[in-house]
């Protein structure tokens, strides 16, 4: 049997919210996790007033990795660039509410630093 | 069954170790071998007192006591930190005869430790390394699929004797000596980490020059290791660590080695860890390498038969230890984590043979190995336990 939280994290990675792809994306990045194969890509489209009007992700990853890549997009999705950039790691973990080694804590936060990369840059860019 | 010797499983009796190929538990000999040289032996070769001269005849008993596990002799015996650290000794003392153009060959089997060395020897000495494909048919790399890979600047030839993917075992016994009927004389070594827990190993006759293991994958403790070497070739390896004990003396005009092996080893060894190593070939022999052979062989087989898995990788008739598989849309390491939850221990991700895992088309596969006190219940522990991870994801 799985945890009500282990339940939540496997059901948002196998029906993800904001998995696919963005046309006419603004800002896009590319992140991975090379020693477990985990692979995100971030796509964002901003509006006129350089707020996200959609994001959008593709990534072939664990439950950890998937799940908070989804939702991250949700929170994301509702605040501005600038709050994104100052946003911790720890809170990636924090809000998966399951005890995570620190190698799966990389699968929590590679999300994260993939998203603030596509802010950072705004064309096609790559972490890991 | 040899479970009652390991000590961890008075305190965790309900674990289900099955990652024997990344380490082996310890058992009691080992753990009391440790412990009394720790508290007992002084620095070998130094003093004139008691304590430093069983520090050394601890070092020449493990050193006979190598000998005798790989059929080799004493003087062969080179002694390191590990498979690791064997082989970037092997690459650094092969610097030398290394020249621009040259070429090291390996195969995209192998782990990053018997590949990156190569790699930086290769960067550092302006040569080349070539990959040899391994045979996806067999999973393994045979004597034909090296040969045509060998050119007049092939100068060394470094691969696994047992995959630690597949475990699948390479035979390139004939190897050598068809080569050197060509009269051509590369020197071969063969990473025998996943090898030398798995059957009886009998250095000279797996057709190498070299030979690298671990003592932490037969039972022994991490932090030590060994180098086999044939006399002749131990010879052409300029000082792998020079330092004190390495030298008879050191005059104004340089040094006046030792004689091999003990020129190959310089710096205090690791007392505790040899002590360990030493412990741990007597309980294999007293076990016999046959009978291990057969246990884990015996182990494949019904793991192979009873886990409703995807074997990605089929070599199951054909594996010594170990065995690597997927489950369908779920990550490799959600299944691990799963069963680690569940006091299961696996191995997953790419278990550091990243060029293997790239042909493959596989981000990482989980993988189980067996060790002496694995038993056909853990295996059907596994089994119940995978039924109920596919059940758990389908429900969600």
């Amino acid at each position: 049997m799985l945890t009500p939280e282990q339940e939540l994290i496997i059901d948002r990675a196998q029906h993800p919210q904001f998995a696919g792809e963005l046309p006419e994306a603004t800002h896009v990045a590319e992140g991975a996790n090379l020693s477990c194969g985990d692979e995100i890509r971030y796509e964002l489209r901003l509006d006129e007033t350089g707020a996200i009007q959609e994001i959008r992700h593709q990534a072939r990853a664990c439950s950890i990795c998937l799940a908070n890549a989804d939702l991250l997009a949700e929170y994301a999705a509702s605040h501005t660039l600038e709050e994104i950039k100052t946003w911790n790691p720890s809170n990636e973990i924090a809000r998966l509410n399951v005890p995570l080694s620190p190698i799966r804590q990389k699968c929590a936060t590679l999300p994260l630093e993939t998203l603030k990369l596509a802010i950072k840059k705004g064309t096609v860019s790559r972490t890991g | 069954m040899h479970k009652a010797d390991f000590p961890l499983f008075t305190e965790q009796p309900d674990l289900i170790y099955l990652d024997s190929a990344s380490t082996t538990l310890k058992p009691r000999p080992v753990l009391e071998a440790v412990q009394k040289a720790l508290v007992a032996t002084g620095n070998p070769g130094r003093g004139l007192y008691p304590l430093s001269l069983k520090a050394t005849e601890l070092i020449e008993e493990t050193r006979a006591a190598t000998a005798r596990f790989l059929s080799a002799q004493p003087e062969e015996i080179v002694f390191t930190a590990g498979t690791t650290d064997g082989l970037n000794r092997l690459a650094r003392g092969l610097a030398n005869l290394i020249e621009p153009g040259d070429e090291i060959l390996v195969s995209d089997l192998e782990h990053h430790s018997n590949l990156l060395p190569w790699q930086q020897l290769a960067q550092h000495r302006n040569a080349k390394v070539v990959t040899v494909p391994c045979n996806l048919m067999t999973g393994s790399v045979e004597t034909g699929d090296v040969i045509n890979f060998v050119t007049p600047h092939t100068k060394v030839i470094a691969l696994s004797l047992v995959s630690n993917v597949f475990g699948t075992r390479s035979d390139i016994t004939e190897l050598r000596s068809l080569l050197h009927s060509q009269g051509r004389h590369p020197l071969i070594v063969l990473d025998a980490a996943q090898a030398v827990a798995s059957a009886p190993l009998r250095a000279e006759q797996t057709g190498a020059d070299f030979l690298v293991f671990s003592a932490h994958k037969m039972y022994g403790p991490t932090g030590t290791g060994v180098l086999w070497g044939r006399t002749e070739a131990l010879a052409q390896l300029s000082a792998l660590n020079p330092g004190g004990g390495s030298v008879e003396t050191v005059k104004a005009a340089g040094p006046i080695w030792k004689k091999d092996p003990w020129r190959l080893e310089g710096g205090t060894p690791n007392l505790e860890g040899l002590a360990g190593l030493n412990a741990a070939l007597a309980y294999l022999d007293d076990i016999g390498m046959e009978a291990v052979q057969s246990h884990t062989a015996n182990l494949v087989s019904l793991a192979a038969k009873e886990l409703a898995v995807d074997w990605a990788l089929d070599y199951r008739a054909n594996s010594a230890n170990l065995l690597s598989f997927t489950i369908a849309n779920i990550h490799p390491h959600d299944v691990a984590q799963y069963l680690a939850d569940r006091n299961i221990c696996i191995r997953a991700g790419h278990h550091c043979a990243g060029p293997l895992h790239e042909r493959l088309n596989l981000p990482g596969t989980c993988r189980i190995s067996f060790g002496l006190y694995n038993s056909p219940e853990d295996i059907i522990a596994l089994k119940h336990t995978i039924t109920e991870l596919r059940a758990d994801y389908a429900h969600t």
